[in-house]
């Protein structure tokens, strides 16, 4: 007969198992090996919920490109597959998702959304040895700071601030600049480099203000128009710019050379929500090409034929290129690509072409942020164009 | 100066958002003695309702929003006849929690099924620009939001002083247990505050879609802000609700322009706290003399 301390026995003895195997399956995943004719890749990514139509194209546009190099023999002859998990931007089941990935001996962790979700899988991927490809973020902390399996592709927010000012004042000239930023540990960063950019280039900084997400815009809308800028810089999120201006263009307050964008601002959001005065005005630095440019039409392609209801934009784009990115690195690391040959492959990357889409790429092992330039874009006929490319250098 | 007059105007305009929000929380109050939590959501529902007709039926937005309205009203008449209603003896707490309950699953429902790809943009039903005033641009989205409020608050204050419905919803205000005695169905006079109370919520979400976007939380702000100017001018004053709800727009606005956001929100909860300890029944509100 069962007594309560044959149950308690039971119980200690499974739990001891659990931990054991559960110790184990981390332990073996320490260096993932492609198995069979199949290099398995894992992706966590916000894909529902509110925010997860972001995830969503980046998603499809990663696995359009990898099914396109599937079709076409795979890598070295081995197939891609990318196992994509839900975490509804929600950083505890990232963490879950991340070490059921690592446990099924996916070699690389790839892309992903979510700031949060994004900086609790960092140290989980580290310490399994497992590598995290280019997500969705740019942040000093993520990027500069020199993770080992850690690979970014996006300069962080201040660098890009800085570079959008040189920039437009090497294309219309010096004028005054109003900063608009959201809320966010960047901030401080973010106006040092823009009044910096200012100074070096002969203008003058008029003032900034913060929007938080989902807030009433119209204060900060206010200020701006109140400033009368020559240049209104936007850090915040694409809704609340994309109000802002739409607010002083319906008080033909827009400012007199340009509005200027970082990467999160070129999407439909800012295109379908101002008018064309506002166009006119815009250049915004993007990840990468917009999807009317010649170098966009292999992911098109793809996109097109195996997510026909897709609805292409610059996220789809850079989830393209991320694919791209991967696949370069995969064929650099050899036949029977592990997670340190992958990794070690795309620390050699020196200036190299892994995707149409974006400027060169260079990684180093002091250095695993790739892309050191930018592409810019302007509107023209309600479409994204492809502008001139921006040195985006990374400042102390 | 110009700055100044300007944030003045803005203030005062969503302060009347803010106005006719509590006036739909005061409403409900007063008839039915229950703070509705998810007044907001029922607000947000009918923007999404809205959209959701003008997306996939290709309805024009005039038409979308009067199918957003009606929904809204059905929507608070349901609500009260399937959530509040049944087992009226389990206490005012146990109301109170429904209605935080239904918050979240209306929420969870509009996540479910037009999560993906929020905040979505809403079109205007005038057109946009304005006309500019002793300097000041005025624009017409703001003369709508003025026009719509002004004439709401106006029939409704017809509303409660002439029309049978509208008298015996104070008279159950004032005392319940009379009005019961006399025969009055008070479950249809519930049911009307119910509804009139959800159109109101629909009325400010539809006028501030188009500045807001359309997202599950985009009453959020509106409805703390509301809240906040119901307790403070007093829950059982309507005057007050609407006076309490542009002095909360204004203040906010204007400290927001000039010391940000945050700054704002200290402020008028700051206010809030000083109120409350000075005169707790609120600025416009009624002190209950309890005899034992």
């Amino acid at each position: 007969m069962l007594t309560s301390s044959h149950i308690s026995r039971l119980a200690c003895g499974l739990t001891t198992a659990a931990v054991a195997l559960t110790l184990a399956g981390c332990g073996a995943a320490s260096n993932a090996e492609s198995h069979g004719d199949v290099i398995k890749l894992g992706e966590t990514s916000g894909i529902s919920g509110p925010a997860g139509g972001y995830g969503k194209a980046l998603s499809e546009g990663q696995q359009a490109i990898f099914r396109a190099v599937n079709d076409a023999g795979g890598v070295d002859g081995k197939k891609i597959e990318l196992t994509l998990l839900d975490d509804g931007l929600d950083v505890a089941r990232a963490v879950q998702n991340v070490r059921k990935l690592v446990t099924d001996r996916n070699i690389a962790i790839v892309g992903g959304s979510g700031s949060g979700s994004i900086d609790a899988i960092v140290p989980v991927l580290d310490k399994a040895g497992v590598p995290l490809l280019f997500p969705a973020k740019s942040s000093p902390a993520f990027v500069n700071a020199v993770v080992p399996q850690a690979f970014a592709m996006v300069p962080t927010f201040p660098d890009q601030a800085h570079a959008l000012v040189s920039a437009a004042y090497e294309k219309t000239g010096p004028g005054s600049v109003f900063l608009v930023r959201t809320v966010s540990d960047q901030n401080d960063p973010i106006l040092a480099k823009v009044e910096a950019a200012v100074q070096n280039g002969g203008g003058s900084f008029l003032g900034t203000a913060i929007v938080p997400f989902g807030a009433d815009v119209t204060p900060v809308a206010l200020q701006v128009a109140e400033a009368k800028p020559d240049y209104v810089v936007f850090t915040s999120a694409p809704a609340e710019t994309t109000k802002i201006v739409n607010y002083l263009a319906g008080k033909d307050q827009l400012p007199r050379k340009a509005i200027l964008g970082t990467t999160s601002l070129p999407g439909e959001t800012f295109l379908q929500g101002t008018p064309r005065s506002a166009h006119e005005l815009l250049f915004s630095l993007a990840i990468t090409k917009p999807p009317t440019d010649p170098s966009a039409a292999d992911c098109l392609e793809a996109v097109r034929k195996y997510y026909p209801d897709s609805q292409i934009d610059t996220v789809t784009t850079f989830g393209c290129a991320i694919a791209q990115a991967v696949v370069a690195g995969l064929e650099l690391a050899g036949p029977d690509p592990t997670s340190e040959s992958l990794v070690k492959a795309l620390a050699s990357m020196q200036d190299r072409q892994v995707s149409p889409l974006i400027p060169p790429v260079t990684f180093s092992r002091e250095s695993h942020m790739g892309l050191t330039s930018l592409p810019t874009v302007t509107v023209k006929d309600g479409q994204y164009q492809a502008a001139e490319t921006v040195n985006v250098p990374v400042l102390p | 100066m110009g700055l100044f007059l300007e944030t003045v105007l803005s203030g005062v305009t969503v302060g009347m958002l803010y106005g006719l929000l509590s006036f739909a929380m005061v409403v409900l109050y007063k008839a039915t003695a229950t703070v509705n939590f998810a007044q907001g959501m029922m607000g947000t529902a009918a923007a999404f309702v809205a959209l959701t007709v003008m997306v996939e039926f290709g309805v024009p937005v005039g038409v979308a929003i009067i199918v957003g309205l009606l929904f809204s009203t059905f929507l608070g008449v349901l609500t009260f006849y399937g959530v509040i209603r049944p087992k009226p003896s389990a206490g005012k707490t146990n109301v109170i929690i429904r209605t935080l309950a239904l918050s979240l699953v209306l929420a969870a429902f509009v996540d479910r099924f037009r999560g993906a790809g929020q905040p979505f943009q809403f079109p205007q039903l005038l057109s946009s620009g304005g006309f500019s005033l002793f300097g000041i641009q005025i624009n017409y989205s703001l003369i709508q939001t003025f026009a719509v409020a002004g004439v709401l608050l106006g029939c409704f204050s017809l509303f409660f002083r002439y029309t049978r419905a509208g008298l015996l919803t104070r008279a159950m205000a004032e005392s319940r247990e009379t009005v019961r005695l006399l025969g009055v169905r008070s479950d249809r006079l519930f049911a009307i505050a119910w509804g009139v109370s959800s159109f109101l919520a629909a009325i400010v979400s539809l006028l501030s879609a188009n500045r807001v976007y359309v997202s599950t939380f985009m009453l959020e702000g509106y409805l703390l802000y509301a809240f906040t100017a119901a307790i403070a001018f007093g829950l059982t004053s309507l005057t007050g609700a609407v006076v309490g709800g542009i002095c909360a727009g204004l203040l906010s606005n204007v400290v927001a322009t000039y010391f940000g956001p945050d700054a704002a929100n200290l402020v008028i909860f700051a206010a809030l706290i000083a109120v409350l300890v000075i005169r707790p029944q609120g600025i416009f509100g009624e002190r209950r003399v309890h005899r034992v």
